[in-house]
């Protein structure tokens, strides 16, 4: 590949750095011998990267490393789950479930067994057997019958007997 | 020895060296990288401590650029790897740690920047002594060293009058060694785009630092 003295000045950084293709590099290095202003730029790239070599570099301070990891423990804690041991995670959403499961029973307790509302007005089941109740003959004489003396009831009995013996008889004679 | 030969050799046994390290320095940490997240997907803790160890001065330094001051640049890193840490449980292990992490970075670094709570330049960062480490250390001779070691501070000033883009380009491949494909991830742009930011950046470094880069050129190796 022929060059000229422009075009080699142009590759020279990167051939310096070895980052052109072979064939281009070939091509530098043959146009070089021709080239003393190109020879000399060379070596001034050369230097420079000589001295770049040499660029101070700051001292990393001896507090460095601790303060690095001390804000590295803060700034990662919710997300350091390697760091978490087992039973932590798997405690922690059990206690949470456990926690909503209590407040949930505690919330439903009160209409359910206190019965400061049962008070005011029985339930409609225990309404409709009063109701049943009232409806029975026995129960609608029961105050009448507590009245009654027991000799009165057997008076009572007799003539039901002999009315029904009459009863019975003249039914047969039929 | 001619000035040029001197150059050519200084110039290109750091070059290739400090090139050739870097690609092969590159897999293995990828591969650090993607077993250090899978096994952090798998609950080991300590694999982020790996990664953090591994990028914590990279991404302290890459902030700096921005905040010129290391206490931000300290509190701007944390920032980027909490949110690393929060967001690798999403994270694919075949992808590319390094680039990300820049990218987040970078992001975290220019909304400070926005908020006008640090002027870059205002004030200077505390940074270490200069060494002319690795390679140049090894390549240098004495006076190159030292005046590499110069260079490098007028690099570091250089560097905060560059666009954010191409100051961003520079320091991530000649500094953290990422290739262009990786720049283009962090920077959110083509790898074409990569290439016009590095040629701009070294244009206007070369043209603010030319005397102090032919200084050191001339220099030469250890005699």
């Amino acid at each position: 590949m022929k060059m000229n003295c422009q075009q080699v000045r142009e590759l020279l950084p990167a051939f310096v750095d070895g980052a052109l293709p072979e064939r281009q590099m070939q091509g530098v290095r043959g146009a070089l011998q021709g080239c003393p202003d190109c020879v000399e730029l060379l070596a001034q790239l050369r230097a420079l990267d000589a001295a770049a070599a040499t660029l101070p570099r700051p001292q990393v301070s001896a507090e460095f490393d601790d303060a690095f990891w001390a804000r590295l423990r803060v700034e990662t804690r919710p997300a350091a789950s390697p760091h978490t041991s087992w039973w932590r995670r798997f405690w922690t959403p059990l206690a949470l479930f456990a926690g909503v499961a209590v407040m949930m029973v505690f919330a439903l307790r009160v209409p359910l067994g206190d019965g400061t509302r049962g008070a005011e007005a029985p339930p409609p089941a225990l309404t409709q057997r009063l109701d049943l109740l009232r409806d029975l003959p026995v129960v609608e004489h029961l105050e009448a019958l507590e009245m009654i003396e027991v000799d009165d009831d057997l008076d009572m009995l007799l003539t039901m007997d002999e009315l029904l013996t009459d009863e019975v008889l003249q039914r047969g004679g039929q | 020895m001619s000035v040029f030969s001197s150059i050519m050799m200084i110039a290109s046994v750091a070059s290739s060296v400090t090139v050739a390290a870097a690609a092969s320095a590159k897999r293995p940490v990828r591969d650090l990288d993607a077993n250090a997240v899978r096994r952090f997907l798998d609950g080991d803790q300590t694999a982020f401590a790996e990664i953090f160890d591994r990028y914590k001065a990279s991404i302290i330094a890459f902030c700096a650029r921005f905040t010129r001051r290391r206490d931000v640049a300290e509190e701007l890193a944390q920032d980027v790897f909490i949110k690393a840490y929060q967001h690798l449980p999403g994270w694919r292990p075949e992808a590319s740690l390094q680039p990300w992490l820049f990218r987040v970075a970078r992001n975290h670094c220019l909304n400070r920047v926005r908020k006008r709570e640090n002027q870059p330049g205002t004030v200077h960062i505390e940074l270490s002594e200069p060494a002319a480490h690795g390679l140049a250390a090894a390549t240098l001779s004495p006076e190159a060293h030292v005046d590499v070691n110069r260079l490098g501070r007028a690099l570091d000033r250089a560097l905060g009058d560059l666009p954010e883009a191409q100051r961003s380009a520079f320091i991530l491949s000649k500094t953290e060694h990422l290739s262009y494909d990786e720049i283009a991830e962090v920077l959110g742009t083509s790898v074409s785009a990569v290439k016009s930011l590095l040629n701009r950046a070294k244009t206007t470094l070369i043209g603010q630092l030319g005397p102090q880069l032919r200084a050191v050129s001339a220099a030469g190796p250890g005699r």
